[in-house]
């Protein structure tokens, strides 16, 4: 138990980014805790104890949406499909002048949440581990049990996705031009 | 700058922001309530005392409560006698929380400076050793276990690197892949993504840590003159 106990904030936050409601994230992540504690036995020592958890949250998120006969899992691919097409081919107008880092400090934690919840599963996976864990591609690409090469392209498009739906909100805010 | 360099700035600024999202805050009151009662019966280790004390004489729980005490005291020392163990994750931890200035460092430019915070933040600090040619920081101090240690972070290559060092006494190495690189043995680890190479010299226990290589680690580690 010591071994998981300091690492539940990561399956929790990760829970809660990943689904809207809280509650459901909190069932997640509790799921995903008591099954570690159960297979403790199975941790190979001296690897990855967050990798580990965060591996459980998401075969527990697949089978929950599997449960619920939820077609979530089945569109999933439709829906980076979907996030494909909308992305932009046109030139992004951001003015040369104006710092990016300033202006995504202007958001808060919050509506940064938000745009990730607006993103796929997948891809909201794929940043949740890799930018906001700080995972490696190789870890990110177990975790998910996909090659390292889709997680670089899902990493790249989710950024642009996001990139283009912030620009968008900084518009209205009259962040930028 | 052309549109595609600023275009690559800002998904790497939205990189950025997205790891800050990390050191957010999470609240954890509830979950950890719901948590642990939601966990089997069978952990709760409170259970058998509550069965067996009736049995147990007065006199006998008075002996029994010093046995456990002197038990507990002499753990407690030991425990702060002998060196913390540098375990990899503990170690990440502590190079992402000085690099995300979590606790506070004080942010200096010349070595002469390292010490001065040091000595003032901890007079028992070890002097920091010389570490030549590197961009300085800032400095802090962290603890481990029952233990202390004194980090100084640098900008090597555009990378934070973080210098750990203590007293050989307080801090020690986990057993691990150790290299011999010019006669230097160094125990070297990861955790995070975080690559470390750890030694003992003279007396001091360092640890170099950081997102570069361990090799090019080891190579900045061999610069370091007690």
């Amino acid at each position: 138990m010591e071994l998981f106990w300091p690492h539940r904030d990561v399956v929790v936050r990760t829970a809660r980014v990943l689904m809207r409601h809280q509650a459901e994230a909190d069932d997640l992540a509790q799921e995903t805790m008591l099954k570690a504690f159960r297979a403790v036995d199975r941790f190979e020592a001296g690897t990855d104890a967050r990798a580990w958890l965060l591996t459980i949250l998401r075969n527990s998120r697949v089978d929950r949406l599997r449960s619920n006969a939820v077609r979530a899992t089945v569109s999933l691919e439709a829906v980076v499909a979907a996030d494909a097409v909308q992305e932009s081919s046109e030139p992004h107008q951001y003015a040369p002048s104006t710092d990016p880092d300033l202006i995504l400090e202007q958001f808060s934690d919050a509506e940064v949440i938000d745009a990730l919840q607006e993103l796929s599963e997948d891809m909201r996976w794929t940043l949740l581990l890799i930018d906001v864990e700080g995972l490696d591609h190789a870890d990110a690409a177990q975790i998910l049990q996909v090659p390292i090469g889709t997680i670089k392209s899902r990493a790249h498009r989710g950024r642009l996705i996001l990139r283009d739906r912030l620009e968008s909100r900084a518009k209205q805010m009259r962040l930028i031009r | 700058m052309s549109e595609q360099d600023h275009s690559d700035e800002v998904t790497q600024a939205i990189s950025k922001r997205l790891a800050k999202l990390r050191s957010r805050p999470v609240d954890l009151s509830t979950f950890d309530a719901r948590l642990k009662a939601a966990l089997p019966p069978s952990t709760d280790s409170s259970r058998p005392h509550v069965l067996l004390w009736p049995f147990v004489s007065p006199l006998r729980a008075v002996a029994a409560s010093l046995v456990v005490g002197a038990l507990l005291a002499a753990v407690v020392l030991l425990s702060s006698s002998s060196p913390a163990l540098a375990t990899p994750q503990r170690m990440a931890d502590i190079y992402n929380s000085a690099v995300d200035r979590k606790n506070h460092p004080t942010t200096v430019s010349t070595a002469n400076e390292a010490r001065e915070v040091l000595r003032r933040k901890w007079p028992d600090a070890p002097v920091v050793p010389e570490v030549q040619d590197l961009q300085l920081m800032h400095c802090c101090v962290h603890e481990i276990g029952r233990k202390q240690m004194a980090c100084v972070t640098f900008l090597v290559e555009e990378q934070p690197v973080t210098l750990a060092f203590a007293s050989s006494r307080d801090v020690r190495s986990p057993h691990g892949e150790t290299k011999v690189i010019d006669g230097q043995s160094f125990v070297v680890g990861s955790a995070d993504g975080v690559n470390m190479v750890m030694s003992e010299r003279g007396g001091t226990w360092m640890c170099l840590m950081g997102k570069l290589s361990v090799e090019r680690l080891s190579e900045i580690a061999r610069t370091i003159r007690d």
